[in-house]
């Protein structure tokens, strides 16, 4: 750990009493932005139970299960980021960019436009995790012997084009006449008139992806000191592989699965609070995930206050705020090295 | 098996009256023979007018049981996707095609020098007379015209009769949330059917979407789905499954009306005028 590292670093606790801060701010003004306008204290008092006007019954069945998703796909991002940039050992690991968001995607759009989700609810994210899975694996298997940055991308670059040509063609072949056109929300996510049967369904999963992430902090500080390293400080590198890849497919996959595919939110957030923690890979995990959800639920603050023909798609907003920063981000790594 | 030269010169001025007089009734009136209908509502209209013998193919959609009144009547009939190439192979005498998304279809087709009548939808029951009329006049059978119009009066007349003095509120929710408000047939039938149309209310005019919060508000007294089915497949379809619409308020009922019903405008509105009518009576 370098001095100017460590220099940097602000207490954990701090940072992240100031991360669960701005997520309370966020998800109240989450709560306050719809179609129909109602006062802040009726929204309040809408969230309690035993309320049940129209107005508890907009935030509470409308407004409440988009924040919730906004919340969980973000902290999942975010969260699974991190971990992937640690276990990869590259920072430019994230679940939309090298392609497992996309796959999730594919898995959804095949299980839901084709009726299974229909049949089987479970369906949904049950197919939507598999292709994230497999995403994640193939992902491992062609870029983790080689740390290179470029053969990482590439590899993901391959992955995410193949899949969203994949998810084109399953959109084409489906018998619904509004399957293509919903092709857009797959590529770019919403949580738009979201129920809190989507947040039953995929919520489970991606508490249980969290819980296998939240486990890696130790091992990948020791990964970061090399594999040889790790090994002899008793790491068990196999188990720390499938916990990420595990964890990343199911809260991920869940959250792709009734979200549509978010990309740069699992850049941006674990590099924005890195100078902040410093550069161990376990500190940086519960503030990555904090963050994500922060900036999901403000991007879908935005989607809903930005006037447009029809709600603009959160991944719109991630990207203008996501690929800018990310070049600056490339210019200022570059001017350093230098 | 020659005749004599006189004989024949005999017959063929005998004959010559009589193919004259075809040739000017058919100038006259020009009565198509071979018709290629592209359009799902063009397509139904026509089988309700001529029946299919003088359709020479018919679009693709007239066979899907769930937009088309008329899947028996065509199950034999060649389908179209009006393609220009396609509609050249059976060689039409008269093309029916939509007026607004086939524009250059229809251009391309009379710069061929095939004849087209262009079928505007309709937004309004006098625009559906209108167009019925039309139609009737270019396909040769302006009585059948009048005698569908005539049937279609009749029975709206008995249903607005039976009318109440209470008008209930409804809405229209289609995938998507798209509703029909003031100014379409959709919103006219409601009227008709004695119901208060809550989107043309609340200033949705021809069609638009409904945001479920503004639903939530509106809180209609019936909820009108339509094109349901075993194809809900989508995230379209998803919001019409929404839990919120099971808890607006006690009392709000639903009906789901087949896609087939006002997806054309025509005779079978009725249909939907009266399962909207027995929807309000229950």
């Amino acid at each position: 750990m370098t001095a100017g590292a460590a220099e940097a670093r602000i207490g954990a606790p701090t940072l992240a009493v100031g991360l669960v801060a701005l997520l309370a701010g966020l998800a109240f003004l989450s709560l306050q932005v719809g179609q129909v306008a109602i006062p802040a204290a009726e929204v309040l008092r809408g969230l309690v139970a035993g309320a049940d006007d129209r107005a508890a019954l907009i935030v509470r069945e409308i407004r409440l299960p988009r924040l919730l998703l906004a919340g969980l796909i973000g902290a999942s991002l975010g969260l699974a980021g991190a971990a992937l940039q640690g276990l990869l050992r590259n920072p430019l690991a994230e679940p939309g960019l090298i392609g497992v968001s996309a796959s999730g995607g594919l898995g959804a759009v095949v299980a839901l436009y084709f009726g299974f989700a229909a049949a089987f609810p479970l369906a949904l994210p049950l197919s939507a995790m598999a292709g994230a899975l497999i995403a994640t694996l193939a992902l491992y298997l062609l870029a983790a012997r080689d740390a290179s940055i470029l053969t990482l991308i590439l590899a993901g670059v391959a992955i995410s084009s193949f899949a969203v040509a994949m998810t084109s063609l399953a959109l084409n072949l489906s018998p619904t006449p509004y399957a293509l056109s919903e092709m857009v929300l797959w590529l770019l996510g919403s949580v738009k008139d979201r129920s809190m049967a989507d947040v039953a369904l995929a919520a489970p999963f991606i508490l249980l992806g969290w819980a296998l992430l939240a486990g890696v902090g130790r091992g990948l500080d020791a990964l970061s000191l090399g594999e040889e390293a790790a090994r002899s400080l008793g790491v068990g590198l196999g188990r720390l592989r499938a916990l990420i890849i595990g964890g990343t497919a199911l809260s991920v996959g869940a959250g792709v699965a009734v979200s549509g595919s978010i990309g740069f939110v699992g850049l941006v957030v674990p590099h924005l609070l890195r100078p902040l923690v410093g550069h161990q890979p376990s500190r940086l995990l519960l503030p990555s995930a904090l963050g994500g959800a922060a900036l999901l639920i403000a991007a879908d603050i935005a989607a809903r206050l930005i006037p447009a023909r029809g709600e603009l798609m959160l991944g719109v907003l991630t990207a203008v705020i996501g690929a800018p920063f990310f070049l600056w981000l490339i210019l200022q790594t570059r001017r350093r090295m230098r | 098996m020659r005749f004599p030269r006189r004989r024949r010169l005999h017959l063929s001025i005998l004959l010559l009256p009589a193919v004259l007089l075809v040739g000017t009734a058919g100038a006259r009136a020009a009565v198509p023979a071979r018709i290629v209908s592209t359009n799902l509502c063009t397509d139904q209209l026509a089988v309700a007018l001529i029946g299919t013998e003088r359709l020479a193919s018919v679009s693709f959609l007239a066979a899907d049981p769930t937009l088309s009144n008329v899947v028996d009547a065509v199950r034999d009939l060649p389908a179209n996707h009006a393609l220009v190439e396609e509609i050249a192979r059976f060689d039409p005498d008269l093309v029916l095609a939509g007026a607004h998304r086939e524009r250059r279809l229809n251009d391309r087709l009379r710069r061929l020098g095939y004849r087209v009548h262009a079928l505007a939808a309709p937004n309004s029951l006098a625009e559906l007379r209108r167009a019925v009329t039309d139609l009737a006049a270019v396909l040769g059978v302006p009585e059948r015209g009048a005698a569908l119009i005539a049937g279609m009066e009749r029975d709206l007349a008995a249903l607005a009769a039976d009318a109440g003095a209470a008008r209930p509120t409804a809405l229209v929710y289609r995938p998507n949330g798209y509703t029909s408000g003031a100014g379409t047939l959709v919103d006219e039938v409601m009227r008709l059917a004695g119901f208060d149309n809550l989107a043309a209310r609340s200033g949705v005019a021809g069609g638009g979407n409904l945001s479920l919060e503004s639903l939530v508000v509106a809180a209609p007294d019936l909820i009108v789905f339509d094109n349901p089915g075993e194809r809900g497949w989508s995230l379209a379809q998803r919001l019409q499954a929404h839990p919120v619409l099971d808890r607006l308020r006690p009392g709000t009922r639903f009906v789901a009306l087949p896609g087939r019903l006002w997806v054309c405008a025509g005779p079978w509105i009725v249909e939907a005028a009266a399962r909207l009518r027995a929807a309000r009576n229950r």
